[in-house]
């Protein structure tokens, strides 16, 4: 973003030859305030073209749901709302830190500025960790788009679900017991998902290891060398990126462990009460609706292109961090950081949309 | 506001960028009443509220939305010509989202009628492929006794 204004015109001064040429404002512009007001049009455009390229994804959504609710209220049970709204609380604070960053950029303020986008870079790192576990435990569970999706009826074992569950839910009426059965089966066949999910993630955190361990010994090599601050920024951005994927790895692993131990019958007491009846006999009636497998399409499809939009995101976060540390930005020139900052708010904008369009089906 | 102040030194100057500064205190605000309205907008899916469940969340995600957009975005203070660039996006997406519903649904008749005549036999017992014939399927096994609206 911004390219024209962010290369110094260095192969142009000669030609124009400039008395007191700023490297910071392209030839082409009278002033900064002309330069900033032109990108951030320009940001403001791109943006655009980004809601209405979502909009068609969102259409998909709409004229699937409108004509299948119940696929939707059969497929969302498998979404984990708390994973859900944890991350919707991470990418919030990120919005937070990104405006706090284009503030401190806005005032001069090139250390609160760097804080704060490295603190975003480490939000949207533990987004796309919660991300990689939720992923990870859909493929265990066969949920998968098209022709790779299995229907959870017909495998695992939810056969053996029968007996534990009868003291809990005595007092419990006849169709809420069936139904806090059926949770219960859920849970036993979610304890050889999660242990296989475990597995996956296992791997993918021994190769985040190596990265943080690589990337950490490339910053602390590089960080006191005052002509190596592009390198020692970059290894430092990756470092920051694994950790935070590590960490949100981590901790969905480890809310999901203590959050299944702790409190596994009074959940499912309140969630076979809070249940309406007729969905209830809705699950019972067809357990499965034709062609669930198109909500994990939808599903697959939206988080999975806003993934992308993350990625893209931390990786022009990154390119903010570089030029931080190498001091390119002051009070009249910050116009990067507000457009990257517009777009990351976009993004942020995107999952609040889809936040209660894939979790929140009752 | 105060930190006008600041950039007013060299209003003549080309190397002055006017903006508007939001202050930490907003910022934290809008950043707190997000993370309220995204518990109200959980709790308010555990009750039950039949179909109106999915206006009340696309009601609070709205409220989020331009919280974000105004706010963090700068888009209230922000130049005239910004504010309509997007919001005929957003006017434009919408106009988008419901013709293709109207016309997704303009020949749900035609559909169910001709999937009374003609059940599709191999998709009620194995789903192979999510195509377009199969779209009406569940309604017609769900119902096989109910006659085609006209």
């Amino acid at each position: 973003m911004n390219t024209a204004a962010t290369n110094p015109t260095d192969e142009h001064a000669d030609s124009h030859d400039h008395e007191h040429h700023d490297p910071r404002l392209a030839h082409h512009f009278d002033s900064h305030q002309q330069q900033f007001d032109t990108g951030k049009l320009g940001i403001w455009l791109f943006l655009v073209t980004e809601v209405l390229f979502f909009s068609g994804l969102f259409g998909f959504y709409a004229v699937y749901r409108s004509l299948h609710p119940e696929v939707f209220l059969y497929a969302s049970q498998f979404l984990d709302t708390t994973l859900g709204a944890a991350n919707t609380v991470v990418l919030l604070f990120s919005s937070l830190t990104m405006a706090w960053g284009v503030r401190c950029a806005q005032l001069g303020q090139t250390r609160g500025l760097l804080a704060c986008l490295v603190i975003t870079l480490a939000c949207a790192a533990i987004f796309l960790g919660v991300k990689s576990f939720e992923y990870a435990e859909k493929a265990h569970h066969h949920l998968l788009p098209g022709n790779l999706y299995q229907s959870p009826e017909n495998h695992g074992p939810v056969a053996d679900a029968a007996a534990p569950a009868t003291g809990t839910t005595a007092t419990a009426g006849h169709g809420e017991a069936d139904h806090a059965h059926e949770q219960l089966a859920a849970d036993h066949s979610d304890e050889s998902l999660f242990e296989k999910t475990k597995h996956t993630l296992s791997y993918i955190s021994t190769a985040l290891w190596v990265v943080i361990l690589l990337s950490g010994i490339g910053l602390a090599v590089l960080f006191k060398n005052p002509n190596k601050k592009t390198l020692a920024a970059v290894a430092g951005c990756v470092l920051i990126s694994a950790i935070g994927i590590q960490l949100g790895a981590y901790a969905s692993i480890g809310y999901h462990h203590f959050g299944h131990a702790a409190e596994p019958t009074a959940q499912e007491i309140e969630m076979a009460k809070t249940a309406p009846a007729e969905y209830a006999k809705q699950t019972e009636k067809i357990p499965e609706p034709l062609l669930a497998r198109t909500f994990f399409s939808v599903y697959f499809c939206m988080t999975g292109v806003h993934a992308i939009h993350i990625i893209g995101g931390m990786i022009a976060i990154s390119w903010l961090i570089v030029r931080t540390v190498h001091g390119a930005f002051t009070t009249y020139y910050f116009g990067a950081v507000d457009f990257i900052g517009l777009y990351w708010h976009l993004v942020d904008l995107i999952w609040i949309y889809l936040f209660p369009l894939l979790y929140l089906i009752n | 506001m105060s930190d006008h102040a600041e950039n007013d030194s060299h209003a003549e100057n080309t190397q002055s960028c006017h903006v508007h500064i939001v202050p930490i205190k907003v910022l934290v605000g809008v950043f707190l009443a997000l993370v309220a309205l995204t518990v109200l907008t959980v709790e308010a899916a555990k009750v039950d509220v039949g179909s109106a469940d999915v206006i009340v969340s696309m009601a609070i995600a709205t409220v989020k939305a331009s919280l974000v957009v105004f706010i963090f975005m700068h888009l209230w203070y922000d130049k005239p010509l910004n504010k309509i660039a997007f919001f005929f996006s957003i006017i434009f997406a919408s106009f988008f989202l419901c013709m293709i519903l109207l016309d997704s649904h303009a020949y749900d008749d035609y559909v169910n009628g001709f999937t009374q005549d003609k059940p599709p036999a191999g998709l009620a017992s194995e789903p192979v492929v999510p195509a377009a014939p199969a779209v009406s399927a569940p309604v017609a096994a769900q119902k096989p006794e109910a006659t085609p609206t006209k």
